[in-house]
């Protein structure tokens, strides 16, 4: 409760936005009116496109977390970012952590142009729905967009400046879950993508909006056909029991079907490849969710389920017990989940807040290790690790995706609307383990197309495997390496010699990159 | 196969009547751990929620036909892409016209309006409580592990095998499964000289050095394995995917004996709330995987079907009306197939509740047959299990009388 009272009640805009954009009251009753309307005489005027609601900088209180300065460094930049850059830790350590997590938690302050630099080589990146489902210019093109969508992934996670807003999108990807195999969504999943990061750390509601009425989503889920003559459950069951309140939330299988008929007519735009409410497949008969009346209101219905859902006191304890669970530990304590929970319901579901009071506790302070990276966040933080330089094509995306893919996370591609999962043995099978394995050895041998990688930088003068093996924990590992494992590294290194003997130039060259796959291949750097 | 007369059947008398009653030998053995003597089990699960009620038609069911108008599959003879008579009032999806030999010569048996006693109709929820076993509870364990578990089993590494990119919570238990994606890609990184230096460095005792010490210990036995290659026998041949492909492994390592016990794998999929398709289209490509590759495996496996169980699920059956958007909602009873020589095949057991207004649960299918009435048969019958309260906490078992033993 303690951080609770420090932030006080947020300054939520829930209910405005509920109303901003929905169709007017009379359409809806005029529309009533008619009995079949597949054949109107005279077509409505049509409602006013979906237009994302622009995200607010959230105004946070001073916190201070209990942890030491190096533990959090490290925290910071393996948990809260894709892992270490060079120089990285020593930004972290000079600014103080408490600096670098305002800093991050305020992503639109950052000067990202770099990285914005490298992805407008990526066209899918600038272009928009409509163009995204042009097929056929795109083949003329010989463009491959799930290409495009994993290396504007990969680019994001590996260069951009706004880490924290990164890994929050990479949340708000999982939870709102996408598979780009279905349907259109991999056209689609741009749009969802961009506008899952530009509220990654803003306020639930936008998020669970901007969702509801994206495109992606609209198929994915099954929506783009819900109708009045023949509902589709699909997306009313999973935006309760996944999206906000949890299948323990407090709705019946009534609701399910109550929040079907709200969601009637919400679909996609063939034109256009936009969000369009179609009133003439809206059921315009009144429904009770959750004990509330809705309707007759056309889309308002929608806007409305979505403001009780998004401020419901199960959707803030299922979004803080999964924050926490990816931020924190596969089990976070019960007494961490209640007090952000807390601060979820007082600021009015502004993740700012809630990721500030989880990045701030004593529990996330005491979290080094606690997590296992998840294959894209191991393939990401290797290259970080290593400064590799990429260059950017099909084939980068299509090595990084078949990696990934053995290691158990083939990416964008997750079936079950769940979302890849966040805890340490989902993702421990032998074979993905030896998937690891088999990849940051490419990796560091350079056999990772669209990679390259110079590891003499990591290593500086050294030149005996004690001396190699010292400098790569520091650089790699921030100096963690346990010694039985660095002993076994520089002994390998050595050979039939000692691991105090200099080795030449040409059995150091062909030793060094198995070394360090070696190092990035250890518990401790498949943790974070 | 190697060594097959290291084991020998323990009921052989009830076998000899299953294998009179399908052609299968009994007596055929694999090396199993320990002194095992049950069948291998092989459990399927169908993700997402497979609409049984086109994969096993009720088409003297009128309510069917008046409910799918888009998406029903024709009455046998009635049409091209119709139903295949399984025995006057259900008939198999023409795509699984693979395993009607299979249902002919009493090898494949099926049950209908089979599930979970839960009401939920959560994915997620649902595929949990079918696999730790106990409807409503979720355990750190499941029903196959804890099967592994109470049969006395070692811990070996090959006794339970969990195929594809998670290991299935079913096998979750004392006997640490092991969790494969291909016997193709299961090697040692940068050759067997590291070998030695990543024990070292992963000596810990936390779930990734667990992992990493079943995966070394496994390696040997891989790598025979893979430098082997596998040619299946009889001529089968399994479909070209990565269900087919798990399956082929699952055959090869019963085959080269590596001790298996029990294998999951998956088939996902079926969660089809929009354009289902009827005869063809996305529902039917998926039963013709499923179909084809248990043809091949029963094909490549021959007489020794003898000690092979394989029971297929899903989580949930789906609605009886389709939706406008082509496809059907989730809904509640589904069917159960079970594959092997010890089963009674060749008849759709369980109590048909009818698909009429007053019998359907919330417009579906009523689940008439707890999902644990088929397992607890098979765990004690073909697996050898009697601790059944164990496997399934709090369940009692009547046997429908599907399996032999």
């Amino acid at each position: 409760m303690r951080l609770l009272q420090r932030l006080g009640t947020g300054q939520g805009n829930t209910a405005k936005i509920g109303v901003k954009h929905i169709c007017p009251p009379k359409l809806g009753h005029h529309l009533r009116g008619h009995k079949k309307p597949e054949h109107p005489l005279a077509p409505p005027p049509p409602p006013p496109p979906y237009v994302p609601p622009t995200p607010q900088p959230a105004v946070l209180p001073a916190l201070t977390s209990p942890g030491d300065a190096k533990t959090l460094a490290m925290l910071a930049a393996t948990r809260l970012s894709y892992g270490l850059r060079p120089g990285e830790l020593d930004r972290i350590r000079h600014m103080g952590f408490d600096a670098w997590v305002a800093e991050q938690l305020a992503p639109a302050q950052i000067d990202d142009s770099a990285a914005d630099a490298r992805l407008a080589e990526i066209r899918a990146t600038q272009q928009s729905n409509a163009q995204l489902l042009d097929s056929k210019t795109l083949q003329a093109e010989k463009r491959d967009l799930a290409r495009e969508l994993v290396n504007a992934a990969v680019v994001r996670a590996v260069f951009s400046k706004r880490q924290l807003a990164e890994v929050m999108t990479e949340f708000w990807n999982d939870h709102f879950n996408i598979d780009i195999g279905k349907s259109l969504c991999l056209p689609l999943k741009f749009q969802d993508d961009q506008r899952n990061r530009t509220h990654a750390l803003g306020r639930f509601r936008d998020l669970l909006g901007n969702s509801a009425h994206s495109p992606a989503m609209l198929y994915y889920l099954d929506n783009r056909s819900n109708q009045a003559k023949g509902p589709n459950e699909n997306y009313a069951r999973e935006i309760m029991e996944l999206h906000t309140l949890g299948v323990n939330g407090g709705y019946t299988e009534q609701d399910v079907k109550e929040v079907a008929r709200v969601f009637t007519g919400w679909t996609v735009d063939a034109a256009t490849g936009e969000f369009k409410f179609d009133a003439a497949r809206h059921d315009n008969g009144s429904k009770t969710v959750l004990g509330h009346s809705i309707g007759p209101g056309g889309a308002a219905e929608g806007e409305q389920v979505l403001d009780i859902l998004a401020a419901h006191r199960s959707t803030a304890s299922f979004i803080a017990r999964k924050l926490c669970r990816r931020l924190v530990s596969d089990s976070p304590s019960n007494a961490l989940v209640a007090e952000v929970s807390a601060v979820f319901s007082a600021s009015r579901g502004d993740i700012a807040a809630v990721v500030h009071a989880i990045v701030m506790s004593a529990d996330f302070a005491a979290s080094l290790g606690k997590k296992l990276r998840r294959p894209f966040d191991l393939a990401v933080a290797g290259i970080r690790a290593l400064d590799a330089t990429l260059e950017i094509s099909d084939l980068l995306a299509r090595a990084i995706d078949a990696q990934c893919n053995a290691m158990g996370q083939s990416l964008f591609r997750c079936q079950p609307p769940t979302g890849y999962p966040d805890t340490a043995p989902a993702w421990l099978t032998a074979s993905n383990l030896l998937a690891r394995w088999a990849f940051v050895q490419a990796l560091a041998g350079g056999r990772i197309d669209g990679v390259k990688v110079n590891l003499a930088p990591l290593i500086g003068a050294a030149t005996t495997p004690e001396a190699i093996v010292a400098a790569l924990n520091q650089a790699l590992l921030d100096g963690s390496l346990p010694h039985a494992s660095r002993q076994a590294i520089a002994a390998w290194l050595a050979g039939s010699q000692a691991p105090t003997l200099p080795l030449t130039a040409a059995v150091l060259a062909q030793r060094l990159p198995v070394a360090v796959g070696l190092m990035l291949a250890c518990p401790d750097f498949q943790v974070k | 196969m190697r060594n097959i007369s290291r084991r020998h059947f323990l009921k052989a008398g009830a076998a000899l009547a299953a294998g009179a009653a399908s052609g299968f030998l009994p007596g055929l053995a694999f090396a199993a751990p320990g002194a095992y003597r049950g069948d291998v089990l092989i459990n399927v699960f169908l993700r997402g929620g497979a609409d049984c009620l086109n994969l096993v038609v009720p088409y003297k069911e009128s309510a069917y036909y008046a409910n799918r108008p888009t998406i029903a599959i024709a009455a046998p003879g009635s049409a091209t892409g119709a139903a295949l008579d399984l025995d006057g009032f259900f008939g198999l999806h023409p795509s699984a016209a693979r395993l009607l030999p299979w249902f002919q010569n009493k090898t494949l048996a099926i049950v209908h309006a089979a599930g979970s006693t839960d009401p939920s109709r959560s994915h997620f929820d649902q595929q949990d409580y079918i696999e730790f076993g106990r409807p409503g509870f979720k355990y750190n364990d499941g029903w196959i592990g804890r099967n592994l578990q109470t049969l006395g089993l070692p811990a070996d590494i090959f006794t339970g095998v969990g195929m594809g990119s998670h290991v299935q919570k079913s096998l979750m238990g004392t006997i640490p499964p092991l969790g494969v994606s291909g016997i193709g890609g299961f090697r040692m990184p940068g050759g067997d000289a590291l070998k030695p230096v990543m024990q070292t460095l992963y000596a810990g005792t936390d779930v990734l050095a667990q992992t990493a010490s079943h995966t070394f210990a496994a390696l040997t036995t891989m790598d025979r394995l893979r430098l082997a290659g596998y040619a299946p026998a009889n001529g089968a041949i399994y479909p070209a995917n990565s269900f087919g492909r798990q399956m082929a492994n699952v055959a090869q390592m019963i085959k080269e004996d590596v001790g298996l016990a029990a294998a999951c794998v998956d088939l996902g999929g079926w969660d089809t709330h929009d354009n289902e398709g009827g005869a063809t289209g996305t529902f039917a490509n998926n039963v013709a995987t499923l179909a084809d590759t248990l043809n091949a495996l029963a094909t490549d496996m021959g007489k020794n079907m003898g000690q092979i169980t394989v029971v297929v699920m899903t989580e949930f059956g789906r609605r009886l009306k389709e939706s406008a958007s082509l496809g059907t909602d989730h809904g509640r009873g589904g069917a159960m197939l079970v594959l092997g020589g010890g089963i009674l095949g060749g008849k759709v057991y369980g109590q048909w509740p009818g698909l009429a207004d007053s019998a359907l649960d919330h417009g579906d299918l009523a689940v008439t047959t707890d999902f644990r009435t088929v397992l607890g048969e098979i765990v004690l019958k073909r697996l050898g299990n009697p601790a059944i309260d164990q496997v399934f906490p709090g369940f009692t078992l009547q046997p429908l009388g599907l399996a032999v033993g």
